[in-house]
């Protein structure tokens, strides 16, 4: 493949190394999985489990699917909660004339405030992570305001899309569009580009603020889709819909071997099985059925411990 | 790449010991094994489901304690589900694993009205027993919807917008309250709304002029911060009502110390909804607490437990669904405050022993379910824990 | 000058209401805790480092401030506080430095453990020891609460930002991490181990935040525990003052601007109470000042570009007409 030419000529490092880089990640949700399988008594791959499990992998995968386009460019963006919390409360309002239209809301909404993200990095200058931080205190605000601090109910008929079809069908295609366009498309190899060096990148033609603008945009319809599930999930806006998507998208992205700073070694198979151990450590937990302080002290575990197991120290030049 | 792989092991190994020792600090109140196979044929008890919602505080663990001893009585096994945050989401994603684990019954409540919906349609497709903890339906559509379903045993809820229209009552006739200033607590509760409307409605009807709002606090110091602003913008500011002050831990004591800091701890009369621990050190003459509503968050679970109970032993399943509902306690002194935190929200104390629910409630018809709830008094409880 | 301007901005809107000495007073207290907060956070991030811990180790330090205060009085609440809070500064510094990954997952995974620390110890402390703590929160020892009170608050800020100040501008530790945070590979080359300087960075933030913890546990009487993540959002508005107090450099001290990027929140904060707005305006505010502070230079060239641009359109414009005029 192309990008791994690229990158040999980049860095140059030893192949067997990276081979052994390569399937840590694999082994850190292989373990994963075998773990809570084991825990639970099998329930977590269960026929049963499978229906609860495809809604923690659906909020696992597609926030990551948007991120990585960010994260590769060693950007990011902490307004997920808030971008999707203020389309879900539109799309509510809406709903109740028409299910399309309040689609279509949402993702004018979502790519909005996708573009006003963009426009505060790109064009102001402002580092992501803080650009961002005051968007999400704006969207946060804002949907306080729209909800007037309680909920929003959605058109019922919301549930009828509520099925195994919708949420698998919907993660594999956005997985299949997110992964060709990430590896097998220009623009998904100038992200990677702009990630490893902005100033090569620039010297090599990329037109580097239209293609830093656009990942805000990806990520914006990622929370226009993340929205549509919250409203097919519980036909409900509240304030707290959107939840901690930014951290756990952000988190998903490293466990998975994304480094924040991007670069070349970001890969697309970090979406895959960042997410899957997210849903995976989210969903087995709760079947564990242990108390919620129990829960999160060995989420902050497993989150240190593998982030440490996968995270590629070598090719990071910066650990921030 | 050695001291790598050294590393690694030793992280494993790490993360190992650490995931064990989590596991064994699994608290005793739990069901003793959630991982039953429940395809066997129906010899086990019932299985009796709820969301437990300990981590936000001793409120919710009192209820922990009450369910726990009730079932115990009916030996009926209590399946608790603990979720943190998440809103409708983590409620639902909660009900569908309460169901895979091969619930009967579930005490359902709900983040917002707009989900209960919803979790009707849940609990019928699977054929699941359920009754609807302190959650009024505010839509007649809803309600009317709700209560066609074939699975639902009842209903309980509190008249929120009462409650919180007596307080500000309160606050203006007994404490000379004219000009209030709101701390809301609650982001996202429903139940706020309907608060709301209460503090609205009094204020309209005694002429008392509603000052500012302030909502969605985080910690004790933000409390402190809130109250710091009002009394520095509004030196005329002679009222506080807290809404809902089970979120924040320690927000009672942060809005006493801004009093404290500007002298104004006599001059301002504050009301509370929901209690808080050590209450009873703010009550009393020249401390600002006056008034508290409390308490009908463990008796709104209790009688939902014991009707699910009376439900699956066959009592009153010809009235079914049927409607309860409880009342808050008003608090007025130290020394109720003080006992109420002893007799009521205690964990450590529960509310009434396994033998004094079968006495009381367990078995018994609606009339005197609801003649229950209508007498619950401090003096009754410190007489059944003499 | 900006938080004068945004007073002024409230004052015109609210006369009666901000226009009074207690008023001003007001804003000023409220800017102290979060100013301390900020000190600590600011050395970690210069030096590049995301940190959402802080809100759960300042809660621990509370914790661990209020039960030396109650055996050893004034000197036992600080120490108290400072020794918890270096040591969690210690295990967080250790383990960044150890593990080499990023401080994101290393503060947000200490944070999850941290706060179910702080819950036990709430409901540990309130068992054996209910002078100290009730189930809810740990009791402020009596005798120390006069801090959290004007002036007091006032004479240990200024006393903190001094201190700040002098660590700031005289230390070698605080000029490496801002060249660590500036261009780390510069600093390397030029001989300073990044690692080891973020790991001092948590060890000084952390006596900063420790004193933060005494004076917010002073002001409110209480110091509540966290749970489901909530102590995450306390680190934001230092965070955000850090940021402001930086765009700031040029015209101010760090401890100044600082202190003025406080000053500017709870002009706000309290100026929405005083127009008796709903406060979910506030965060919409605070956001949009953020952005409006950080991006003003940027729009300030944008708009000198433009003036030089439609200038130099101008002048060729009519550099055509003379030069026809001429022929």
């Amino acid at each position: 493949m192309n990008s791994t030419t690229l990158k040999k000529e980049q860095s140059g490092f030893k192949l067997s190394a990276k081979t052994v880089k390569s399937i840590v990640p694999f082994l850190g949700l292989i373990f994963i999985i075998v773990f809570f399988q084991v825990t639970t008594g099998g329930r977590l791959l269960s026929a049963r489990n499978l229906k609860t499990f495809a809604n923690y992998a659906f909020s696992a995968i597609i926030p990551c699917c948007g991120g990585i386009f960010l994260m590769s460019q060693g950007n990011m963006d902490y307004s997920l909660a808030g971008n999707i919390c203020v389309s879900a409360a539109l799309g509510a309002m809406v709903s109740q004339t028409s299910i399309p239209l309040a689609i279509l809301v949402m993702i004018v909404a979502s790519l909005t405030m996708g573009a006003i993200n963009g426009t505060i990095c790109i064009f102001l200058g402002v580092n992501s992570f803080i650009a961002t931080l005051g968007a999400s205190f704006m969207y946060g605000g804002l949907a306080s305001v729209l909800l007037g601090g309680g909920s929003i109910t959605a058109n019922y008929d919301f549930k009828n899309i509520d099925t195994l079809v919708f949420k698998y069908g919907t993660v594999l295609v956005v997985a299949v569009i997110a992964l060709i366009v990430f590896n097998y498309t220009s623009f998904g190899k100038h992200c990677r580009s702009i990630g490893a060096r902005q100033e090569v990148a620039h010297q090599a033609g990329v037109r580097v603020r239209l293609e830093r603008f656009i990942p805000f945009l990806i990520s914006g319809l990622a929370c226009a889709i993340m929205a549509t599930f919250t409203l097919v999930r519980t036909c409900n806006a509240t304030v707290t819909s959107g939840g901690n998507t930014q951290i756990n998208t952000m988190l998903g992205l490293l466990l998975g071997g994304v480094p924040f700073s991007g670069g070349w070694n970001s890969k697309f198979r970090s979406v895959i099985i960042g997410g899957l151990i997210m849903a995976v450590v989210d969903n087995g937990l709760f079947l564990l059925n242990l108390t919620v302080p129990t829960q999160q002290l060995i989420k902050g575990f497993i989150f240190i411990v593998a982030v440490a197991i996968s995270f590629d120290r070598e090719n990071t030049a910066v650990i921030k | 790449m050695k001291m790598k792989k050294l590393l690694a092991t030793l992280l494993a190994g790490t993360m190992l010991v650490g995931l064990l020792a989590a596991c064994g600090d699994k608290p005793g109140n739990e069901t003793q094994n959630p991982v039953e196979t429940k395809d066997t044929e129906r010899t086990e008890p019932y299985k009796l489901g709820y969301v437990d919602m300990s981590s936000y505080g001793a409120t919710f663990q009192a209820v922990a304690k009450d369910l726990e001893d009730m079932c115990k009585a009916a030996n009926i096994e209590l399946v608790p589900v603990q979720i943190g945050g998440g809103g409708s989401d983590g409620m639902a994603t909660a009900y569908e694993n309460m169901i895979n684990m091969g619930i009967d019954g579930v005490l359902a409540s709900s983040s917002s009205e707009g989900q209960v919906r919803l979790m009707a349609d849940l609990f019928e497709e699977n054929d699941v027993d359920w009754f609807l903890v302190n959650r009024r339906l505010s839509d007649p559509e809803l309600e009317e919807y709700v209560f066609s379903q074939s699975k639902l045993v009842g209903n309980e809820f509190c008249y929120e917008e009462d409650t919180a229209y007596e307080v500000v009552k309160r606050l203006h006739e007994d404490h000379g309250v004219k000009n209030l200033a709101v701390i809301g607590l609650t982001l996202g509760d429903a139940a706020g709304d309907l608060r709301d409307k209460g503090i609205a409605k009094a204020c309209e009807e005694f002429g008392i002029k509603m000052l500012t709002e302030t909502r969605g606090i985080v910690s004790a110091s933000d409390v402190t911060n809130a109250v710091e602003g009002i009394i520095s913008s509004y030196p005329e500011v002679d009222g506080i009502f807290i809404v809902g002050g089970l979120v924040t831990n320690g927000a009672l004591a942060g809005a006493n110390q801004a009093l404290v800091n500007h002298n104004m701890q006599d001059k301002v009369a504050i009301g509370m909804i929901d209690i808080a621990a050590g209450m009873e050190e703010y009550m009393g003459e020249g401390k600002p607490l006056k008034v508290v509503a409390g308490g009908n968050l463990v008796m709104d679970w209790v009688i939902a437990g014991a009707c699910m109970i009376n439900n699956v032993m066959g009592v009153n399943t010809d009235e079914t669904p049927y409607k309860l509902n409880t009342r808050m306690m008003f608090i007025t002194n130290p020394e109720d405050a003080a006992d109420y935190s002893v007799y009521y929200e205690n964990p450590n104390v529960p509310m009434l022993s396994g033998e004094q629910w079968n006495e009381t409630l367990l078995g018994k018809d609606l009339e005197t379910i609801q003649a229950f709830i209508d007498n619950y008094s401090l003096d009754y409880a410190r007489s059944m824990s003499k | 000058m900006i938080p004068v301007a945004l007073y002024l901005v409230m004052l015109l809107l609210a006369p009666n209401r901000v226009g009074n000495l207690d008023s001003i007073i007001s804003m000023l207290t409220l800017a102290v805790v979060p100013t301390i907060t900020a000190y600590g956070v600011h050395f970690g991030f210069t030096s590049g480092i995301m940190d959402f811990s802080v809100g759960s180790r300042m809660t621990l330090a509370s914790m661990a401030g209020c039960i030396g205060g109650y055996y050893f009085g004034p000197i036992g609440m600080i120490l108290g506080a400072v020794l918890a809070s270096l040591l969690l500064a210690t295990v967080i510094g250790k383990l960044f430095a150890l593990l080499k990954i990023p401080s994101f997952v290393i503060s947000l995974g200490s944070l999850m453990v941290f706060e179910v620390i702080g819950e036990r110890l709430n409901k540990y402390c309130a068992d054996v020891l209910p002078d100290v703590a009730t189930w809810q929160y740990f009791k402020a020892p009596a005798s120390m609460q006069f801090i959290g009170k004007a002036p007091y608050n006032f004479i240990v800020l200024i006393l903190i930002a001094i201190v700040f100040e002098l660590v700031n501008t005289r230390t070698k530790i605080a000029n490496q991490a801002r060249v660590v945070g500036s261009d780390e590979l510069i600093a390397r080359n030029v001989g300073i181990d990044p690692m080891k300087v973020k790991f001092g960075t948590f060890i000084l933030g952390s006596v900063f935040l420790a004193m933060a913890a005494v004076v917010s546990t002073c002001y409110s009487s209480a110091a509540g525990y966290y749970a489901n993540m909530g102590s995450m959002g306390i680190v934001f508005k230092p965070m955000m003052s850090v940021i402001i107090g930086m765009s700031m450099g040029r015209l101010v001290r760090s401890c100044v601007g600082i202190f003025i990027g406080n000053l500017c929140l709870s002009v706000i904060f309290t100026g929405i109470i005083a127009l008796g707005w709903p406060d979910n305006l506030q965060n919409i505010f605070l956001g949009l000042f953020l952005v409006g502070v950080l991006g003003m230079p940027t729009i300030q060239r944008y708009i000198a570009d433009f003036k030089r641009r439609s200038a130099a359109n101008k002048a060729h414009a009519d550099a055509p007409a003379t030069a026809a005029k001429v022929q």
